[in-house]
């Protein structure tokens, strides 16, 4: 028992999206004293922050030792942040219990339930809620006696029930029952006028309220975010993301028709809400969620005429509130929402914002893709300072340890496209030569920025610097020597093209030897006079020289040809995301694995019902098949019934065959139809080959009937002896 | 929800110390893993007597788990914490992805059921055949369903239309009706395909290729491309010599075991249609083969017979490697079906008890009874597991009704009322989803999920 613990705690720490481990270790801790466990309480809830079923696990365990305080803490910490119809119903039956005999007992409860219908009661579940509020006002009529008193208890019940019945949810229907009754309990006259009143809208609600439990059933709620970094149930997940997708889309397309453009937004937000409680870590779902608020300016405009200030706080205000929680939690290191979120604040010209942003970003430890950061900060600077901004940050960005090659192309182009002064340029690349000499795509983009330049001789020197130093291995330079052969064929004579072709050609015989490479003479050639795409011959002749695809292009191409075979196997979906791919790739791979029939150990078998005599199978039911070449034989014959003779003596063929030696050296070979040869075990459907007839043999079909035909001769003949 | 945390509430205030509290609870515990450990073993007595002295509630499922616990505590004495199997087998758990869900009594003794048993399934979509309905599939991705009846006819749902559909009111289905478009759009039958001559009296999907296939009374097995729109017909047959009764496919879709009226088992393999049988004569069954199914680690695969016995093969050889004879007092076996983890056998019988056999020790672990005791089965049905293999589901004759049972410790469940008005003979619940199929004499098959919503 303690080893399982053991290995569960051990497990979480290298998978925290172990759910098994962790419900061990609940298992384990809700048995234990609560001292003890809190501290594990308090990891599995920084581990998932926005699960409502953890932090129930912890709140119901607190209640279950009486530390009431800190049930209200925990309270305190979570209800806000997490919307989840089960933590707030929790919450509610907290209240209840524990509040009983508070002397404000009546207004916390109002209080808690306000607060909870408006946070939660959008939700579709949230009809509870919504009748146990009702419920509770009703009873406090009882100890009211005042007619004024009990008037207003009145009026606020029934404008529970009215915003209650605005909101499709499930069990709408109940609601409405107890709506009803109520309106006849207290005051049959009017009643039926304020029903009808209501009635139509409510049918549309009612309708809607199906569908909304339509596209909410595959929603797995209490299902805890998962870190994308560590492994899952890919399939699950991405199944899930796209019914949560679903439901938003379902909601922005405003099944209720509300006029109201702010309550859609409103509901929009809510379904966003809760799928970042069970999908946190999908960035996309966060973007997404961003671009709706900012994209909401114009209908709010149009539809609810609405003064610019609030239409600001409701788009931007918020979308910009939401980057900003996202990146300080689940998106802590993921550059593209840091991107994202600087461009929107550099739209709306907060300039200090955007700084700040991005040293966020460059301080986060674990940044997925610190350079490309870099990159983007130099480039923001530029356009909103100048160069010499720019210059000084490239200067700060150098001293990071993060950095690839890729900073210094991108501020050597800028330089360049900017002040149009090519030395400056020049002296970056030149910088980063000594750091990166040995990366041949940076050495490329060198090259390729002096021959722009038209530096010809320096490009040489260059070229040539390169390929004699060993700073990039002999068989990683052979995009650096077409690079030269282009070069010399667009600004030298056919001499120095065919020095450069030559001197190649002698670095690749050197490395021939290298398993790693297979250069052959007529690729090298074929890599002389190929033009970007365009190739001196056919794929196939390409193959058949051994071109192995050096430039990597043609290997592009062959991989863009396999994915369109891939995707014709498939039919259905033409766009393969990469992730698909895979799992068929593994699921191919498991199955392959899998023990399969050794058809050597077993009989070959034909089931035949009437067996005829000497053509047993040692199995009842059936006769040995012909061999596969027979089989194929018999099924190119014509019908028997096309045949008149001559007959063969069958006593004579058999004899004459018993006779015959049979060389002893003897191969049997194989018989070739039309140029296919017939291998063993190889024959087309039993189906075809029944619909065939063949002499003498085991169909029995054709057997049946032969055997009638002749009774029937046998019977003529017999009737013409006996009148004769 | 309220009573709950009440009870808890009331609960703390009455424990005032846990530790005592808790070793009462672990000396439980050890009963409990002693009786489990004397029913596997095959000490029912002894079990029962001890079972009954410590009064235990639920009932104790067999378990092996108290000698595995054991022989690991002993281990970990002896090596200090060397990398003993229990080790291995624990890793293995973990990352396996399904296995956790399933039956194992070798590691687990008082696991609480997570899915829900019969009586909280609802129906949600009825089809109508012109005949009785007798098969019924789950596609492997759970998105169709097939069902095949005596009219010859197939029919192939769209599981999640048909769910859809069961939401809709009873007015917008008549309103959907009156413009035509909706309904014809989202009817959940997809496909209707009549290529058979005669009774369809079995029906598989492949493993994970969008092809059907069916088994008839007409002497053929066809495979059917049901996701093309343009499918009326078969696009391969494979032509038996007697009726067909039962197919299963090898989890690699490369091979397919056909059972039919006659005992002899065949093997197709599925690229070519050629057939092969047991090299051994004495392998096969005496009569009819009625059920038939391989293993989903593909080493073995199970087939019953009305001459009351399950054999097990060897998938490699096609060798029968065991034979449970009478293994339903001398009745017709009916069906049979694997656990997930390849462990156990599910088997049912006209005898109306429905038995697991561990097949590691090659013996009946427990017999689930209570069935059939409103009069004798006289057709046959099927005894099956649910997707979490946490109950098990049998459709018992003369009530028409649904009995039920706890997988582990074979406690009866609430009955569920299945609606047909003839006697059902196939049911297939989906292997990862809580549905189910029912298929009746009474010319319907019935498509049942669990319900989602509390309140009603």
């Amino acid at each position: 028992m303690s080893i399982t613990i053991e290995k569960a705690k051990e497990k979480i720490i290298f998978n925290p999206n172990s759910l098994d481990s962790w419900n061990i270790l609940i298992k384990d801790a809700q048995e234990k004293p609560m001292e003890e466990t809190r501290p594990f309480f308090e990891q599995l809830i920084t581990q998932f922050p926005t699960s409502s079923k953890y932090w129930k696990i912890f709140i119901e365990e607190e209640i279950k030792h009486k530390n009431f305080d800190q049930v209200e803490k925990l309270f305190e910490r979570c209800l806000n942040k997490i919307l989840n119809i089960d933590l707030w119903k929790c919450f509610l039956n907290y209240l209840k219990e524990s509040k009983r005999h508070h002397q404000d007992y009546n207004k916390i409860m109002i209080q808690a339930y306000d607060s909870a219908v408006k946070k939660i009661g959008l939700d579709v579940l949230s009809y509870s809620i919504w009748l146990d509020y009702t419920s509770f006002l009703k009873s406090l009529d009882l100890n009211v006696s005042d007619q004024n008193d009990k008037q207003t208890l009145y009026e606020t019940i029934r404008k529970i029930y009215r915003m209650a019945l605005e909101n499709p949810m499930a069990n709408i229907d109940q609601v409405w029952k107890e709506y009803c009754a109520f309106e006849n309990q207290v005051n049959p006259n009017n009643a039926e006028d304020l029903i009808e009143s209501l009635n139509k809208e409510f049918q549309t609600v009612k309708k809607v309220s199906k569908e909304y439990e339509n596209v909410t059933r595959p929603l797995e709620r209490n299902l805890p975010a998962l870190n994308l970094e560590y492994p899952l149930d890919e399939d699950e997940d991405i199944r899930q993301l796209h019914a949560w997708k679903r439901y938003i889309l379902w909601e922005k397309q405003n099944p209720l028709k509300l006029n109201n453009h702010r309550d859609v937004i409103r509901r929009v937000i809510f379904a966003y809400e809760q799928a970042f409680l069970c999908m946190a870590y999908h960035c996309d779902l966060w973007h997404e969620a961003a671009l709706f608020l900012k994209n909401q300016k114009e209908p709010l405009k149009r539809i609810d005429k609405l003064d610019g200030k609030t239409i600001s706080e409701i788009t931007e205000t918020a979308a910009a509130s939401l980057y900003e929680r996202a990146i300080t939690t689940f998106m802590k290191n993921s550059c593209l929402t840091h991107l994202a979120y600087a461009d929107f604040e550099e739209s709306r010209t907060r300039i200090t914002k955007v700084y700040d942003i991005y040293e966020k970003c460059l301080s986060e430890e674990k940044l997925d893709h610190a350079t490309l950061a870099w990159i983007h900060y130099i480039f923001f600077v530029r356009r909103n300072e100048d160069i010499l901004a720019a210059r000084k940050l490239f200067k700060r960005a150098r001293q990071d340890s993060r950095i690839t090659y890729h900073l210094f192309i991108a501020n050597a182009l800028l330089e360049y496209f900017h002040t149009k002064d090519k030395t400056v340029g020049f002296n970056i690349f030149h910088l980063g030569t000594k750091k990166f000499s040995h990366e041949p795509e940076y050495m490329l983009a060198f090259i390729k920025y002096m021959s722009h330049l038209n530096e010809d001789n320096n490009a040489r020197v260059l070229f040539e610097r390169i390929l004699t130093t060993d700073d990039i291995p002999a068989y990683k330079t052979n995009e650096i020597w077409s690079e030269f052969l282009k070069f010399e064929c667009a600004v030298g004579d056919l001499a120095s093209i065919l020095k450069v072709d030559k001197k190649r050609l002698k670095v690749f015989e050197s490395v021939q030897n290298n398993p790693l490479n297979e250069v052959t003479q007529s690729s090298l050639m074929i890599d002389r006079y190929k033009y970007m795409d365009l190739l001196p011959c056919n794929v196939i002749e390409l193959k058949s020289m051994g071109y192995k695809s050096l430039n990597g292009h043609l290997a592009s191409s062959i991989q863009a040809s396999a994915m369109a075979n891939l995707s014709a196997i498939f039919s259905n979906n033409v766009s393969i995301s990469q992730a698909d791919l895979a799992a068929v790739a593994a699921s191919e791979f498991k199955r392959s694995k899998l023990p399969t029939p050794d058809i050597s150990q077993m009989m070959p078998f034909k089931p035949v019902r009437n067996i005829l005599p000497g053509m047993m199978h040692s199995i009842a039911g059936g006769v040995f098949p012909f061999p596969p070449a027979v089989t194929e034989l018999v099924k190119r014959l014509p019908p028997p019934s096309t045949y008149e003779g001559p007959f063969v003596i069958i006593d004579e063929l058999i004899r004459k065959f018993q006779e015959s030696d049979i060389p002893e050296d003897f191969q049997p070979f194989y018989v070739q139809i039309n140029g296919e040869p017939i291998r063993d075990f190889e024959h087309l459907s039993t189906s075809s080959m029944l619909k065939r007839t063949f002499v003498g043999a085991g169909s029995d079909d054709e057997d049946t009937k032969k055997g009638k035909s002749m009774d029937i001769y046998k019977q003529r003949q017999y009737k013409k002896l006996i009148q004769k | 929800m309220s009573d709950r945390n009440h009870d808890s509430l009331n609960n703390s205030f009455n424990s005032n110390d846990k530790y005592t509290k808790n070793d009462v609870k672990f000396r439980e515990n050890l009963y409990r893993l002693i009786v489990s450990q004397l029913f596997y073993d095959g000490y029912q007595h002894v079990a029962v007597g001890l079972s009954a002295a410590i009064q235990a509630n639920p009932p104790c499922p067999p378990s092996n788990r108290l000698l595995n616990l054991i022989k690991n505590v002993l281990q970990n004495e002896n090596f200090n914490l060397s990398d003993s199997k229990e080790d291995f087998d624990y890793k293995k758990i973990p990352n396996g992805d399904n296995e956790l869900s399933g039956l194992d009594f070798d590691y687990e003794s008082d696991k609480i059921p997570t899915s829900s048993d019969a009586s909280l399934y609802e129906t949600c979509y009825v089809t109508s055949h012109k005949a009785p309905c007798r098969a019924a599939a789950f596609d492997p991705q759970g998105t169709v369903i097939a069902t095949g009846s005596v009219d010859a006819s197939i029919k192939i749902l769209d599981i999640e239309r048909m769910l859809a559909k069961s939401s809709l009111t009873h007015d917008q289905i008549l309103t959907s009706d009156q413009t035509g478009q909706l309904s014809a759009e989202n009817h959940p039958v997809i496909r209707t395909l009549y290529d058979h001559a005669d009774e369809i009296t079995t029906l598989a999907f492949h493993p994970f290729e969008p092809i059907l296939v069916s088994g008839s009374r007409d002497y053929t097995v066809k495979f059917f491309e049901y996701a093309k729109p343009s499918t009326k017909k078969a696009f391969k047959t494979i032509q038996e010599s007697e009726q067909i009764r039962c197919i299963s496919f090898h989890p690699n879709g490369d091979w397919l075991l056909v059972s039919t009226q006659h005992p002899t088992l065949r093997l197709y393999k599925v690229e070519t249609s050629q057939c092969f049988v047991s090299s051994n004569p004495n392998d096969q069954h005496k009569l009819a083969v009625t059920s038939v199914e391989w293993s989903p680690n593909a080493r073995v695969f199970a087939t019953a017979s009305k001459d009351g016995s399950i054999k097990l093969w060897d998938s490699v050889s096609n060798r029968c490697i065991n034979t449970f004879a009478d293994a339903h007092g001398h009745q017709e076996v009916c069906s049979v079906q694997f656990s997930k983890n390849s462990k156990y056998l599910l088997s049912s019988g006209k005898d109306s008890v429905v038995r697991l056999w561990e097949l590691s020790t090659a013996r009946c672990l427990i017999a689930y009874t209570g069935a059939g005791s409103a009069g004798k089965q006289e057709k046959r049905t099927q005894a099956i597991f649910n997707h979490t293999e946490d109950y098990i589901f049998y459709p018992d004759e003369k009530t028409t009704t649904l009995c039920c049972w706890d997988s582990r410790n074979a406690e009866r469940q609430k009955l569920l009322a299945l609606g047909h008005n003839g006697v059902v003979k196939c049911i297939v619940h989906s292997t990862n989803m809580p549905q189910f199929i029912t298929c009746s004499d009474d010319f319907r098959a019935r498509f049942w999920s669990r319900r989602t919503l509390l309140g009603e």
